[in-house]
């Protein structure tokens, strides 16, 4: 276990990563930390700065000066801003003196040496050398290497008391089979229903439990990232971040400590997903998106339908990747909106590429696939753009769903399952076609969509197959329920309310009508904690994971004209 | 084999004869020693004897129950030994009936029918005997008379028997007419006058059918003068025509080619052109008289009619029921091939594009470049773009034939034609395929006027492939192991069906014993020969394989790729 957490310190690329999980280590070990990274405010050389005891048990501040991987000659002095020298000299001569606050003034400080690999050896002697010139009675050093980060790591956040050794071996096999994703997935996911069903009691405990699936979920991605995928800390991401969420509920309206530091961490975890996320999009989807079938030949499977799937999956993190921008731009002001606003309308650009140049994502599946849809189309609501580029992918989709249908080609199925998908269509009879399309979550998004984008003609061949290739098909939409709160964050299906039936017409309103209807009838959706926090995308993350339609409540009021329009 | 020892003497066969084994001898286990030329000899002398009664034996109720694959060794027996036999017509008669009904529906069931006019050409005497029964009313020589009729060429007689009756005798004699040699015209003339008189007295299918086969006959034989008669025979004996006629018509475009002129023709295209495609015989007659057309100069009749005929079909007859007609067009002259290429796919007809494209899959190597010289078709621009995509319509998973039609329009086009056509080149063929497709393209040398062109839509494919390849690997999109676990169990299980459908539909199945080996790559076995010996036979095991190029689209955009092909080949040119 030591080794993977210190292989894992050592392989962490960026200063702020190992930033990124000190704080929560060390608040784990006891400390109390006073100062955290942040960018663009001048830290004089610490990184981080907590109260905490020594080994005898004696008080002290300490000062971290954090930097990745092994000190080299280069890190120690090598002349840049980051160099290790020149930040502990900032550090004595600025920020002792000015920045320490002064309720510590009389307390010994130790200035922490932190990075995740080792000393090279041509350092050490510079580096002793410093530090016996520069200890006096007040102020000593103290070296934070990988393998003592690690031991910390073992004996305070992940220590055997919570984390016992089923659960350890559960997270070895995660890290381990990161190049198995499903596999990966599955140890983590069961790593971390243990840790939060094991958190239930406190405050405290869920605050550590979330902490743990942080840290666990960090060494993750930095195994997968050198392992060059990222497939399983990208599910295991909106995994941790959903079970956060479900440990951070109860304190929801709490100000203590506790419940702030749980807040915390969930921001982290967050951060944490959108950093997966970006890395995944940006190195790998994004700079091929506008390049014909690349991405789609980057399958590489002789099956259509694993080409099928892993577009629309794509499509879903880009369109989440958006949402989740254009909540921090909707939350961070003005300031904020303008640069978030521009990457939003970016990913939405590139997602039109990825359309365009992979076809195979105007033809959905497994009638499923409408999640990943919704979301495409939340995010254009976002940007404040439903450009024609949306008429035309929906009018493709629908015309393609007509022509399938008729051929008995690769219509959207009812099915989920690999095994039902990968023979889908198993059969050129009614009989089958009857049965796969049992039911339609897809049909109504698309029929409200083209109602608001007046597509009339397109929703007379839809309303026409219904009418007779689909009659027996239930179109219908999910709205979350009482029920659904307790259980949606954490992979639980049965709540909700099915709005079923609904009929499409080329003539009115009526359809969207009946869905706003529905949506004012049926509160649930607004009881949602993720919705009263103003946490939206969490559901949508949800809808997403464990795959749920995604409510139309997010976008009725969008498609339904005013209603003097309707009148 | 299995009678190898047994001398069939005289004695052995009276032997048989009183055991009452002897028709199961000449039907069952030793039939090999009964097609022994002095064997049959021996039956007939001990048969004219009275020694045995080889006509009798069919009368034995074992004499149905025979199976089929005995049964014709049998027949090849009596066959023989038949012209040699005395015995009074109403007994033969009634032995070849026997004889032709157990043959059933096979071909050679009639082999007997041909021995029978041996016997009564041997003694004429016994011809004229069947003939007069027949005409006193015996049901049974009735069905012989044609028989003994052409037996000893009487064409007065038959003349005679026309002229007399309306019922089975006039059609017998009618079928008569048309078998018989004509040594001068004038008894041609009078034979085809006698046909005509018929069919202004009696116009029924069978009658119709058998004048116009007799006519045809009698045509052959008579030579190109008696042409002119015939014609108002065919017209008139093809004006409403039956099924019996149109089997005659049909049947008559193979059996006397010779005979037909194309006035002949044209009626007999038109009997056929309402040909009831549920009628199987009559389609398999047609496709051996279509087949037998293509060598004449009627070929281009013949395609005509094919293409009227499925038309006024409404979707019920296609190339398939044609099966050695659709071998000989697409085997036969260059020029035939690619003008019924061309012709087809500008009529944007879709039973004859399909039919044309399965001709050219079903050929061993099917992915052959058609060297199609286009400027003799004199097409319009809009006709070349429209056969361009009709070709990747229909020829899209033969992408080199596909690619080839393009090439020969890019020779003879102008620069928007060639333009939008290039585009074709590159998407959807060269986009799917890399492989042969690719070679044949590169193969198109400077000097020739589509290279420009080619150039172009090579240079895009090129641009295509280097941005695939350019985005290396992304582990993350790859199917779990999970998911190509499934995938290989479903292709081995698909794999498996389609070995266990060919082995079913293979011609060998039944006819060669099959060993399953599991080790080794020789087989050794050991197989008995007469007497004690055996003999080592070893064979040894060959790698067979089979390999296509998959186009890229069906794995990235199935969907679309089935719905271009669709509009591709539905589309048609306005009028």
């Amino acid at each position: 276990m030591k080794l993977i957490i210190r292989e894992f310190l050592a392989s962490l690329r960026e200063r702020d990563e190992l930033d990124a999980i000190l704080p929560d280590l060390l608040s784990e070990l006891g400390y109390t930390v006073y100062s955290r990274p942040g960018r663009g405010t001048t830290q004089h050389g610490v990184d981080i700065a907590a109260i905490g005891r020594d080994d005898n048990g004696q008080q002290k501040v300490f000062l971290f000066s954090v930097k990745q991987g092994d000190l080299t000659r280069q890190d120690w002095d090598g002349g840049s801003p980051q160099a290790l020298r020149p930040s502990l000299n900032e550090i004595r001569d600025a920020y002792i003196p000015t920045r320490i606050p002064k309720k510590y003034h009389d307390l010994p400080i130790v200035i922490c040496l932190c990075f995740g690999g080792d000393v090279q050896e041509q350092v050490r002697t510079s580096l002793s050398g410093y530090i016996n010139e520069n200890t006096t009675p007040r102020i000593s050093f103290d070296e934070w290497n990988g393998d003592r980060i690690a031991g910390y790591i073992l004996e305070g956040i992940l220590r055997e008391a919570i984390l016992p050794k089923e659960l350890r071996s559960s997270f070895q096999k995660a890290v381990a089979l990161v190049d198995e994703p499903e596999v990966a997935y599955y140890h983590f996911a069961d790593l971390v229903a243990q840790l939060r069903r094991n958190a239930s009691s406190s405050l405290s405990a869920r605050l550590t439990a979330a902490r743990q699936i942080y840290v666990c979920l960090w060494i993750l991605f930095v195994w997968a990232r050198d392992a060059d995928n990222l497939e399983a800390p990208y599910k295991c991401s909106e995994l941790a971040l959903l079970n956060a969420w479900d440990l951070l509920r109860p304190s929801i309206g709490r100000s203590n400590n506790s419940a702030r530091s749980l807040t915390r961490t969930f921001q982290q975890l967050i951060n944490l997903h959108l950093l997966v996320t970006a890395r995944f999009l940006e190195e790998k989807i994004l700079p091929h998106v506008d390049k014909r079938h690349a991405i789609s030949l980057a399958v590489r499977s002789r099956n259509a339908l694993d080409v099928n799937l892993a577009l629309f999956d794509i499509l879903g993190r880009i369109a989440m990747a958006g949402l989740w921008i254009s909540w921090f731009a909707e939350r961070g002001g003005a300031e904020n909106s303008g640069a978030g606003q521009k990457k939003v309308e970016e990913l939405l650009s590139s997602g039109f590429k990825l359309i365009t140049n992979n076809p195979a994502l105007f033809s959905p599946i497994s009638d499923q696939q409408a999640i990943e849809i919704a979301l495409f189309l939340q995010l254009a609501l976002n940007s404040g753009h439903v450009s024609a580029d949306v008429t035309t992918w929906l009018t493709h989709m629908a015309d393609r769903l007509d022509f399938a249908v008729r051929t008995h080609g690769r219509y959207p199925c009812i099915y989920t399952d690999y095994r039902d998908l990968i023979e889908h269509p198993r059969e050129n009879s009614s009989a089958y076609l009857k049965e796969a399309t049992s039911g339609s979550i897809l049909i109504p998004l698309l029929a409200s969509w083209l109602t608001a984008l007046g597509r009339n003609d397109t929703l007379t061949r839809l309303e026409e197959l219904k009418r007779t290739l689909l009659e027996q098909c239930t179109l219908q939409l999910w709205l979350p329920d009482k029920l659904t709160e307790d259980s949606i964050y954490i992979g639980g299906r049965d709540s909700g309310v099915a709005l079923c039936d609904l009929a499409i017409s080329n003539n009115d309103f009526q359809l969207l009508k009946e869905i706003a209807d529905a949506c004012i009838h049926e509160t649930g959706f607004w009881e949602l904690s993720a919705i009263r926090t103003g946490y939206w995308p969490v559901l949508l993350v949800a809808c997403r994971h464990y795959r749920l339609p995604v409510p139309p409540h997010f976008w009725i009021r969008s498609l339904r004209p005013s209603d003097n329009t309707e009148a | 084999m299995l009678n190898a020892g047994i001398h069939l003497n005289k004695e052995k066969i009276l032997e048989l004869y009183h055991s009452g084994t002897l028709l199961a001898a000449i039907f069952g286990k030793l039939q090999s020693g009964f097609r022994e030329n002095s064997v049959v000899s021996e039956c007939a002398r001990m048969h004219n004897r009275g020694e045995i009664d080889l006509l009798s034996l069919v009368k034995d109720p074992e004499f149905s129950e025979i199976e089929t694959h005995l049964f014709f060794a049998g027949q090849y027996f009596y066959c023989k030994v038949i012209p040699q036999l005395l015995a009074t017509p109403q007994a033969m008669m009634a032995c070849v009936k026997a004889l032709v009904e157990q043959g059933g529906n096979d071909l050679a069931a009639n082999q007997p029918n041909a021995a029978f006019r041996e016997w009564c050409a041997v003694d004429l005497s016994r011809a004229i005997a069947v003939i007069d029964s027949a005409e006193v009313g015996d049901p049974l020589a009735s069905k012989f008379m044609t028989l003994a009729l052409t037996a000893g060429d009487m064409i007065e007689r038959a003349i005679s028997v026309v002229e007399k009756y309306r019922d089975e005798r006039r059609v017998s004699a009618v079928a008569a007419l048309g078998r018989m040699n004509y040594t001068d015209l004038n008894s041609a003339r009078s034979a085809l006058d006698a046909l005509r008189q018929a069919l202004d007295d009696q116009a029924d299918d069978i009658l119709c059918a058998n004048v116009l086969s007799a006519a045809l006959g009698i045509v052959e034989k008579a030579g190109p003068e008696a042409v002119a008669v015939a014609e108002d025979i065919v017209k008139a004996g093809c004006a409403v025509p039956g099924p019996q006629t149109q089997y005659c018509c049909a049947r008559g475009l193979w059996a006397h080619p010779s005979s037909i002129n194309a006035t002949i023709l044209t009626s007999m295209f038109e009997a056929l052109s309402s040909i009831n495609p549920e009628h199987k015989g009559i389609l398999e007659e047609l496709d051996m008289g279509l087949r037998s057309m293509l060598d004449t100069t009627f070929s281009e009749q013949a395609i005509n009619f094919v293409e009227k005929v499925f038309g006024l079909a409404d979707g019920r007859l296609t190339l398939a029921d044609f099966p050695n007609f659709g071998h000989d067009l697409i085997t036969g002259s260059r020029d035939r091939i690619h003008g019924t290429l061309v012709k087809w796919m500008l009529s944007g007809d879709r039973i004859l594009c399909d039919g044309f494209a399965n001709l050219l899959r079903g050929r061993e190597k099917n992915d052959q470049f058609f060297d199609l010289e286009i400027y003799g078709y004199e097409l319009t621009p809009v006709q070349k773009t429209f056969l361009c995509r009709k070709a990747i319509g229909y020829f899209f998973y033969q992408p080199v034939i596909a690619a080839s039609i393009i090439v020969a329009i890019l020779r003879d086009c102008d620069d928007d034609v060639a333009s939008a056509v290039s585009e074709l080149l590159f998407d959807p063929l060269l986009i799917n395929y890399g492989g042969e497709i690719r070679d044949y393209l590169d193969g198109i040398s400077e000097a020739d006027p589509a290279f420009k062109s080619v150039q172009v839509a090579l240079g895009s494919a090129s641009q295509y492939l280097s941005e695939l390849h350019s985005i290396g690997v992304i582990k993350e999109l790859h199917p779990s192991e999970h998911q190509r676990q499934i995938e290989r169990m479903r292709l081995q299980e698909q794999s498996r069906q389609i070995h266990k459908q060919a082995e079913e539909q293979s011609l060998f199945r039944n006819l060669v014993h099959r060993s399953v080996l599991l080790y080794g790559r020789r087989s050794l076995m050991y197989v008995g020969l007469p007497g004690e010996a055996r003999r080592p036979i070893e064979m040894e095991l060959h790698a067979h394989s089979f390999s296509f190029e998959m186009p890229r689209m069906e794995v990235v955009d199935p969907d679309g790729l089935d719905y271009m092909l669709r509009v591709f080949r539905a589309e048609r040119l306005s009028a």
